[in-house]
């Protein structure tokens, strides 16, 4: 009965079709894996991006949502009156991880080195209890990272997902030649796959190790294929958007003009009128628009301030039961709701309903810790499904050094990266007390990668592993000490904060060191047993850098 | 072919779809779609190019297609 309802569509291909499929998996995978492998790693630690910034960040305040704040209206207005008329055009607010406030008045310039429109202003953090200015940030505000980070590790673990921190447009591009990568892989593991169902429930066989390696790489393929092909597909979406598919589009559409479809696709229509016009009570159109949508505030922007044409667009996460952010609109002269407005032009529309759903499906975060959780394992089985498909493709051209020494580059990139990672995160915590953590923490990775790439070269090959293993461990098993060692928020601070994510990371770790030690005991012993019998036999070790099957 | 030539054909390809796609009742269809959908534009033109029986059909296929959409851009840019 399985049999009939199997999805086999190998056996419509002829042996020429399965050849060709297997190249071109097996070369993309080989020739872009490694570089992959950053962007999913990276990718699935910040599934939880918004935690490790809460559980990093230090010098928390009690955070509130915009909606919360008692007072938003007055510390807005008060910048506002302040800011000369030229930088209304735009005020745009969003509370940090800090539990700040920021507020940033600006206008569109032409950036010098991008060539296109960015925001030009002032930007505020502040403290949303009595509106004092804790930090301020002039001109192209968004270029300077600490002006909308609070944390160093999230936002360069961030950067290394979205660009691998190459210079734009190029490092977009290149995940975004990642993302196709992803699709690619996937579209022909699915097609060259026999028994599609039921290798979602066949464990693998034990003994013979390139068979064993085929069939956990095929076992966690089958769980991540719909995943990744969805994540390729969104990811490749972020990456070329912004850099190919909206030009090219805005250049067939709007004759190159991005602002004018930058407009018709997210700006709410008005009627351009200056007359000057006084501005409603902000706190009660935001009560107002929470009362109307559900879900918390993400996001405020407010277009023309003091004028009669001035607009407040409230941003909203997705209510319950929803998957898409939703979007509020006021008119400021006198706080009257203009109506609700979809992500993408001002009634609903497939592209809306599509561009909504782009969001949650990359990012996991529809369902709050749950879903994201459930991303986080499905990337993580990604992550592996990489590293074993080129351990095959190694295993099977292992007798050529050239392979043997693309095996060692497999292994040292597996598990130096995560290592590298937490060398970020340890140069971040000292340089977060003592210097200048959007400087260290980068550094902290590239010193790290060096160095595991050096220790990777020199060390022996059959104890490489587990000693990696080891060092990870370490590294996990000591990052809380270290981040509380340099004045992070503890766990008393945490729970007075409403900080869940502070003592559940530092476990995290714990839990993740603990197991890291035990899997290289484990490995350790799988290499002496095979130094013994190697011995035994007058035989030579397997020098493959393999972990215990 | 499947690579490089197919993400130039479905870059093509998107670029061209504002001159015939409809823009729907709320006017912004012709130009969300094609920059929602070019991931998977791409990936239709790579599924053909590597699971075509005839290989050589396939590249004729997608080139005269690039072709085509090459030429729908020009004449539209240059009418425009």
């Amino acid at each position: 009965m399985a049999d009939r309802i199997e999805l086999n569509p190998v056996e419509k291909l002829t042996q020429t079709q399965v050849k060709r499929m297997t190249a071109v998996h097996g070369w993309a995978g080989t020739i872009l894996g490694l570089v992959l492998y950053v962007v999913i790693v990276s990718g699935t630690i910040v599934v939880f991006g918004h935690e490790i910034s809460e559980w990093s960040s230090g010098g928390t305040r009690v955070h509130q949502e915009l909606s919360d704040m008692s007072n938003l209206d007055g510390n807005v207005r008060a910048i506002a009156e302040h800011t000369s008329k030229g930088y209304l055009d735009r005020i745009t607010m969003f509370t940090n991880s800090r539990g700040e406030l920021a507020v940033f008045p600006h206008t569109q310039v032409m950036h010098p080195e991008d060539q296109r429109p960015k925001a030009y202003g002032s930007l505020y953090n502040l403290d949303p209890a009595t509106g004092e200015t804790i930090r301020r940030f002039d001109g192209f505000a968004f270029d300077d990272e600490e002006s909308h980070h609070t944390s160093a590790l999230e936002d360069f673990l961030v950067e290394l997902h979205v660009a691998l921190y190459v210079p734009n447009p190029w490092g977009s591009i290149l995940t975004g030649i990642m993302g196709l990568l992803v699709m690619a892989t996937a579209i022909t593991g699915f097609l060259m796959h026999r028994h599609l169902f039921r290798d979602l429930f066949v464990a693998a066989r034990r003994g013979e190790r390139l068979v064993t390696t085929r069939d956990r790489h095929i076992l966690a393929a089958s769980w991540s294929l719909i995943f990744a092909f969805l994540l390729g597909f969104t990811g490749s979406f972020y990456s070329f958007a912004g850099t190919v598919t909206f030009p090219l589009v805005s250049k067939a559409a709007f004759g190159g003009d991005r602002q004018a479809m930058i407009n018709t696709m997210f700006m709410p229509p008005t009627k351009i009128d200056t007359t000057p016009a006084p501005v409603a009570d902000l706190d009660r159109m935001v009560a107002q628009s929470v009362e109307r949508m559900g879900g918390s505030v993400r996001f405020v922007q407010i277009l023309n301030w003091g004028r009669a044409d001035g607009r407040m667009r409230i941003f909203h996460t997705p209510n319950d039961g929803g998957l898409a952010f939703g979007q509020t609109i006021f008119r400021t002269s006198d706080g009257k709701f203009l109506g609700e407005k979809p992500i993408v032009g001002s009634e609903p529309s497939l592209g809306a309903d599509l561009y909504g759903l782009i969001h949650p499906l990359h990012f996991g975060d529809f369902a709050g810790v749950f879903s994201k959780s459930v991303w986080v394992g499905l990337g993580t089985a990604m992550a592996y499904v990489i590293i074993s498909g080129l351990r095959l493709w190694v295993r099977r051209r292992e007798d050529e050094v050239l392979w043997q020494h693309f095996g060692r580059a497999v292994t040292i990139t597996g598990f130096g990266l995560p290592l590298a990672m937490l060398a970020s995160a340890w140069a971040y915590f000292p340089a977060l007390a003592f210097g200048d953590p959007f400087f260290w923490t980068p550094i902290g990775f590239f010193a790290g990668a060096a160095a595991i790439i050096l220790f990777g070269a020199l060390s022996d090959a059959d104890r490489l592993i587990p000693r990696l293993l080891r060092l990870l461990s370490v590294g996990c098993l000591a990052l809380p000490i270290l981040r509380l060692g340099f004045g992070g928020t503890g766990w008393v601070d945490a729970a007075d904060l409403n900080l869940g994510a502070v003592p559940a990371l530092d476990m995290v770790f714990a839990l993740i060191g603990v197991g890291l030690w035990f899997w290289a005991s484990r490995t350790d012993a799988a290499t002496n047993d095979r130094a013994g019998a190697a011995g035994n036999t007058g035989g030579i070790g397997h020098s493959t850098m393999e972990p215990a099957e | 072919m499947a690579g490089p030539g197919t993400i130039i054909v479905a870059l093509l390809f998107t670029m061209a779809m504002p001159f015939w796609m409809p823009s729907g009742a709320a006017g912004v269809n012709h130009v969300a779609l094609p920059v929602i959908l070019a991931p998977l534009v791409w990936a239709v033109f790579f599924v053909y190019a590597v699971a075509a029986e005839n290989i050589a059909r396939a590249a004729t296929a997608i080139t005269g297609i690039g072709v085509v959409t090459g030429a729908l851009i020009l004449i539209s840019l240059a009418g425009g």
